[in-house]
């Protein structure tokens, strides 16, 4: 009996050691798929949980002009940030930052919940308290430093803008990136508190000037706190762009233009209240100068622009639009060497043969008048040199009649009307318009009014290019702003060579005529009061585009000199009036300015 | 001398050994997992090592008292130890404190202790004695008695909140009831009906939701990972992470970084396995399964059914300790608050365990005559 028990006792005790040993493979067998099968899977789990990437920005890409005069560059701004882990007493330090900062306490409490608290917290990087904190904050802070312990003084790259308005609109403007340019940007590694080109050279070059983010890797804890630093990438700096721009040139030219509007506002133009610029060179297209105005200071935006500030340039005359690359306006008489190229090209015009301007002809010419006639006075009997250099109208009605639509709009396409000029720039140039008989059907009396630019739009900046090519004789560059983009160890990472976007072919005979034309009109013609004693032979043509209800848009378009063009010169003034008085003064100053500097 | 030198010759020292062993890598982890966390130690790196051995010795002192007294005195007085332990418990409810929801300490001065880990032992040698009386464990009347015996501390410990600890008694219990002899089928069959009927039915009925969370993310840890799920996730991450030779010892960043809370007692095994990898955590594995081993060894030597019985009872608790306190840190076992025996910081667990363990050697000791 006792023998029988102890044998089956043994027995359920042997079951007991294989029971034990099974729960043991149990736990050696999952001990092996998590830490053999699974492990690479766990260990990048791990090291997920305890490495947060701190980003560190890099600055962006300083912009200068020909010369290497900084235009836009990047300073150290300080952020002051609390790091609320590290708080000794809270409500102490939170009580003496209110005091030193200028700020309310609820204030600074919300910044701190909002940067560190919620489902979007991010614990382990400082809630921003004042960006870009003034010098005498700062001294406050830092002369407290120790009751502040959770407290930090972080260094950021500010853009700066040490000309202020100077080639403003051309620049652009950074600001903070929104949440359409995120979608589209964000695959590029920008984050969403990330400053972002908004317009200009600062945006269509986002991609040169945008550095390279540092990172520094952080160890955290379980509550996101940080323990020791255990890597850092350095920041690597944007591009340098260095721009076509001359800075005497573009300060001139600004100058010019406002002394001009403010000129005209005080006198008769009350309206004239805008303006632009453009100044290259047509021998490769690069622009020299290209002012508009009214302009914008970038800095007004760094780090946001106030609400005042942004009424001020966004609404009625902005100073946002670019009026010499995004305007388009009638081009009044400078559309005219399109018209005498296209007759004399057609055989439908002869250099010899004269046409009578008096207001007795008028009836011929649906009842159209010519210029001169409100100050009582006729051109009287003209030929088509004549014609150019006196504006008049009823020579180009003459033309006009004896032209198609086509005729005339495929002149001025040609030298590139009616199509972007190619010019890298946000926001996209407008084209303007040059209608032919495939948009509409012209009346008769509608093709009197093409013939001398009523029925077309442009850009100054077209223009410029479009007379550039008459002065090279048919070579049309493509305009650039920017020459080289050098990376932050100073190689030069691009070059942007000059283009020839298009040829204009043209007999001799009417190249000869609109160099001997354009080149009088300065001289002698519609020009001579503003180039009295102007040194340098000038060619180019004024314009009066007539805008009803209003003053007409002036103005001129020419180049200099005549025979070894470097220069072409666009300029329009809103509602300014005649062509020769509002907008060829500007011209021949900048010109000059040009001219005078003495490494052009 | 207190203790017979032909007494001591017979002590099984391989146990003795790997005991020694477990104890030590335990303080060595013990030290690595807190020795980083001022919080916890308060600038004193060695504090929870100190506590270790502190209960060591006092363990050491409790069982050499034990080794000299025969453990057929436990048979005798085994009613006045199951009252005790019955008492013990109950002045909890009175002197207890609370601990992350479970009342089960009590407070002299400085010392804590936590009855429940001390009843165990009262109710395996309860147990042991009743079972060791009776011959026939057939029927279902005669489970009635030693379940009740079983029963009414495992009510008292789930009123204190600590469900976990008390449901470690019922597969002693079964373990017991088999040891004795009791009618398999009939085991199997309670067994079964508990798995599939009780233990659903308790599910819905009884158990608080937090205790329904529990069960709910052992099935899905990703159920609530910030939540109920966030230990033994980030457990399993933990020892996942430690690949096969671990991040070495002191380089854990799991339990260093506080990603894994606990890490010095509950989940001392994921520090073990994230530090030491594969081969330490298998290792410490082996340890427990070799006392475990000679635990059911020394059973089967015991010079009688109550010896035996006594001894089943103690090892199987370590059994399900290990199992379920390892199993939880790697999604094999719900989690609940049991340690690891030997391992885990913690007084009252390692000096239970140290005098289970005593009570064992003092069975193996007291295996044969001695002979004079």
């Amino acid at each position: 009996m006792m023998n029988r028990r102890r044998t089956r006792s043994d027995r359920r005790l042997r079951v007991f050691q294989i029971f034990a040993l099974c729960l043991f493979a149990v736990l050696a067998g999952r001990l092996w798929q998590l830490q053999i099968i699974k492990g690479d899977y766990y260990e990048r789990r791990a090291t997920a949980n305890r490495l947060a990437l701190v980003p560190i920005s890099a600055p962006r890409g300083i912009i200068t002009d020909r010369h290497g005069e900084i235009l836009a560059t990047s300073r150290m701004a300080y952020t002051i940030s609390a790091v609320p882990q590290e708080f000794s007493d809270r409500e102490a330090e939170v009580q003496l930052l209110s005091e030193l900062l200028e700020m309310p306490v609820e204030e600074i409490e919300a910044k701190i919940a909002g940067q560190t608290e919620g489902r979007y917290g991010v614990p382990y990087v400082p809630a921003r308290l004042i960006e870009d904190a003034p010098p005498h904050i700062l001294v406050r802070v830092s002369e407290h430093r120790v009751e502040l312990p959770g407290v930090i003084i972080e260094e950021e790259p500010y853009r700066s803008y040490p000309c202020g308005t100077l080639a403003g609109p051309i620049i652009g403007y950074v600001g903070l990136i929104n949440q359409e340019e995120l979608a589209s940007f964000a695959e590029r590694g920008y984050r969403s508190r990330d400053r972002i080109g908004k317009s200009g050279i600062e945006r269509e070059y986002e991609q040169y000037l945008r550095g390279q983010d540092g990172v520094t890797e952080v160890e955290v804890d379980s509550l996101s706190r940080p323990v020791a630093t255990v890597g850092a990438e350095a920041p690597v700096a944007g591009y340098t762009l260095v721009l076509t721009l001359d800075g005497n040139v573009q300060k001139t030219a600004e100058n010019a233009l406002q002394e001009q509007l403010a000129k005209l506002q005080s006198g008769k133009y009350k309206g004239a209240k805008a303006g632009a610029a453009v100044a290259l060179d047509p021998r490769t297209g690069e622009i020299i100068a290209m002012a508009t105005e009214p302009g914008f200071d970038p800095g007004w935006f760094v780090p946001r622009i106030s609400d005042e500030r942004w009424r001020q340039v966004s609404t009625g005359v902005s100073g946002l639009f670019n009026r010499a690359v995004s305007g388009a306006y009638p081009p009044g008489s400078i559309f005219k060497p399109f018209t005498a190229m296209a007759a004399l090209e057609a055989g439908v015009a002869d250099l010899t043969e004269t046409v009578l301007c008096s207001p007795s002809v008028s009836s011929r010419y649906f009842r159209k008048r010519c210029a001169i006639w409100s100050s009582g006075r006729t051109h009287g009997r003209q030929n088509l040199t004549e014609g150019m250099i006196n504006s008049c109208n009823i020579v180009f009605y003459e033309l006009g009649g004896r032209l198609t639509a086509d005729q005339m709009a495929s002149a001025a396409k040609n030298f590139g009307l009616s199509y972007p000029t190619g010019l890298r720039f946000t926001p996209m140039e407008a084209s303007g318009a040059v209608p032919d008989s495939s948009v509409r059907k012209f009346m008769p009396g509608e093709l009197a009014s093409y013939a001398i630019g009523q029925q077309v739009t442009v850009t100054p900046l077209q223009m410029a290019v479009a007379y550039g090519g008459i002065a090279t004789r048919g070579l049309i560059h493509r305009p650039h702003l920017v020459r080289d983009a050098i990376s932050a160890d100073g190689s030069v990472v691009e070059q942007f060579a000059p283009e020839i976007m298009r040829t204009a072919v043209l007999s001799e005979r009417t190249w000869d005529y609109l160099h001997d034309s354009l080149s009088q009109v300065p001289r002698v013609g519609t020009a001579a009061y503003a180039f009295q004693g102007f040194g340098i032979p000038v060619a180019g043509k004024t314009g009066t585009a007539e805008v009803p209800p209003g003053d007409p848009h002036g103005w001129f378009v020419g180049w200099a000199p005549v025979d070894d063009p470097e220069i072409v010169v666009a300029v329009l003034i809103e509602r300014g009036g005649g062509g020769g008085s509002a907008a060829a003064p500007v011209a021949r100053r900048i010109m000059e300015a040009y001219f005078h500097s003495p490494d052009r | 001398m207190l203790i017979d030198r032909r007494l001591l010759r017979n002590l099984d020292y391989a146990l003795l050994g790997a005991v020694a062993i477990a104890v030590l890598f335990g303080c060595a982890m013990i030290y690595s997992a807190t020795r980083w966390n001022i919080r916890l130690t308060a600038g004193n790196p060695f504090l929870y090592v100190k506590k270790q051995l502190v209960a060591v010795a006092l363990g050491a002192a409790g069982s050499l008292v034990i080794l000299t007294v025969d453990y057929h005195y436990l048979e005798r007085f085994s009613k006045w130890i199951y009252v005790i332990s019955l008492v013990l418990l109950a002045s909890v409810f009175v002197l207890g404190t609370r601990t992350k929801g479970a009342m089960s300490w009590i407070r002299i001065g400085s010392l804590a202790i936590q009855p429940s880990e001390y009843v165990k032992i009262g109710v395996v040698v309860a147990l042991a004695a009743y079972l060791s009386e009776q011959d026939d464990l057939s029927d279902l009347r005669s489970f009635i008695v030693p379940a009740l015996i079983v029963a009414a501390p495992m009510g008292l410990v789930v009123a204190q909140n600590d469900l976990g600890s008390a449901l470690v008694l019922a597969p002693v219990f079964f373990a017991m009831m088999y040891a004795a002899g009791a009618d398999t089928k009939l085991l199997l069959t309670i067994v079964g009906a508990i798995i599939l009927v009780i233990a659903p039915l308790s599910y819905v009925f009884l158990l608080q939701p937090h205790q329904q969370m529990r069960i709910k993310v052992f099935f899905n840890p990703g159920l609530d990972p910030r939540g109920f799920g966030y230990n033994v996730t980030q457990s399993v991450i933990a020892i996942g992470s430690g690949g096969l030779f671990g991040k070495g010892y002191g380089q854990s960043t799991q339990a260093r970084l506080n990603f894994l809370p606990e890490h010095h007692t509950d989940f001392i095994f994921s520090v073990i396995a994230e530090e030491l990898g594969f081969f330490g955590a298998t290792a410490a594995l082996a340890v427990l399964f070799f006392i475990v081993h000679r635990g059911y060894s020394i059973a089967q030597e015991a010079r009688d059914r109550f010896g035996a019985l006594l001894v089943v009872g103690l090892t199987s608790v370590m059994l399900v300790h290990v199992f379920v306190n390892a199993g939880m840190t790697m999604n094999v076992s719900p989690c609940t608050g049991i340690p690891l025996p030997f391992f885990s910081a913690g007084g009252s667990s390692l000096m239970s365990m140290m005098i289970s363990i005593a009570i064992v050697q003092n069975v193996y000791m007291r295996r044969k005559k001695i002979i004079f």
